[in-house]
């Protein structure tokens, strides 16, 4: 009985190749994968009254849009609420990212925050204790009344975000997009 | 047996690794100001400040004067105010306090009730002097009980200390309406 003919380098070669090759694409597909969940979508998921958003350190759940044309404000009220195990002075974040009006398509100046329960700018927001407030902006004198629309930036957390294990608040991602006519208010 | 010690040394390097890294405590835990647990009705001290904690009461609603005007603020929760005695030892100090509910939150002194008197968010604390100061919070009520008052110097830093008053044995007086000046 004569012995099994030894395989040539060449196609030793050539199979180790192969499964080299197959597991390098596995390894770049599924972090390619992993690349394509993190990536921010370009269309933010639109926003609806009623229901809440998360910004990262608060929620927020948007409730009515008016227009208030004799003192020319648009104003968003809404109830917000902290989601952080403590009291939150930055409640859109640091630096700070409130929603932001877009009129005809030109942003507006940061809203001014009011905290209805004081009719006050809110200064903080306790853990627990959900709030109503209304978002201010000053429309331009020539606006007219048409739709709008409103961009929520969400801040990530990390627990974990460094060498030292150290917990961040990182960047902002564009979370969602509320399209809405306002309501009059005489 | 040549090829096995060196596959048996990187294991162990690995097992070793592992392991120091599940045990690793995170920066949070490992870099803070180091605590002194004070027991109920007894005085603390730490490197720049003292104090200790001399009663507490509950309110629904707070009002005080601003400005020239009588403020009124209520809350869907409770307002707890804390009387404190407190001193400085080497520097002038301003501070800082929280009140650690029973869930563990941290709740930082109000701002909505700027302006009332002798709030210890205003008080510039003396070396040698003692002073009287009110910490007040705004929190649910199934915070008060178990919970505990944390004192520092206004920045808090790492490694410097901070008090941990536990709260009174007795449960706080309520009032619905407290008047304080301004």
């Amino acid at each position: 009985m004569s012995e099994a003919p030894k395989p040539t380098l060449l196609r030793r070669l050539w199979l180790r190749a192969l499964a080299t090759a197959g597991v390098t694409a596995a390894v770049l597909l599924s972090w390619w994968w992993k690349v394509e969940d993190a990536r921010t979508p370009e269309d933010a998921p639109a926003a609806a009254f009623g229901a809440a958003l998360d910004l990262g350190r608060t929620a927020f759940t948007p409730v009515a849009l008016d227009w208030h044309p004799a003192e020319g404000k648009l104003v968003l009220s809404a109830v917000i609420e902290n989601r952080t195990g403590e009291t939150q002075v930055a409640v859109f974040g640091g630096p700070p990212h409130p929603p932001q009006l877009v009129l005809d398509g030109v942003p507006q100046d940061p809203p001014q925050i009011i905290l209805r329960r004081d009719d006050e700018p809110l200064q903080d927001l306790q853990p627990r204790l959900s709030e109503e407030i209304a978002l201010v902006w000053p429309a331009p004198p020539d606006w007219q009344l048409a739709p709008v629309r409103i961009d929520f930036d969400r801040q990530a957390f990390k627990l974990r975000d460094n060498l030292y294990g150290q917990s961040s608040w990182l960047g902002f991602s564009r979370t969602a997009r509320l399209t809405a006519t306002p309501g009059i208010v005489p | 047996m040549i090829r096995i010690a060196p596959l048996l040394t990187a294991a162990a390097a690995a097992v070793l690794l592992a392991g120091m890294m599940l045990t690793n405590p995170d920066y949070n835990s490992a870099v803070r100001p180091f605590e002194t647990r004070v027991p109920p009705g007894e005085t603390g001290q730490t490197r720049l400040i003292g104090g200790r904690i001399e009663g507490w009461r509950t309110a629904d609603r707070i009002s005080f004067p601003a400005f020239g005007s009588l403020r009124q603020r209520d809350t869907q929760a409770m307002f707890l105010i804390v009387d404190l005695k407190l001193f400085g030892t080497t520097d002038s100090t301003m501070l800082r306090a929280g009140w650690i509910g029973a869930s563990g939150r941290r709740y930082d002194t109000t701002a909505r009730i700027s302006g009332a008197f002798l709030q210890i968010q205003d008080l510039w604390l003396q070396p040698g002097l003692e002073s009287k100061a009110i910490a007040i919070f705004e929190l649910p009520e199934d915070e008060i009980a178990g919970g505990a008052l944390m004192l520092s110097d206004r920045i808090d830093a790492p490694l410097d200390g901070r008090l941990r008053l536990a709260a009174p044995v007795d449960a706080p007086s309520h009032v619905d309406h407290l008047e304080l000046d301004g």
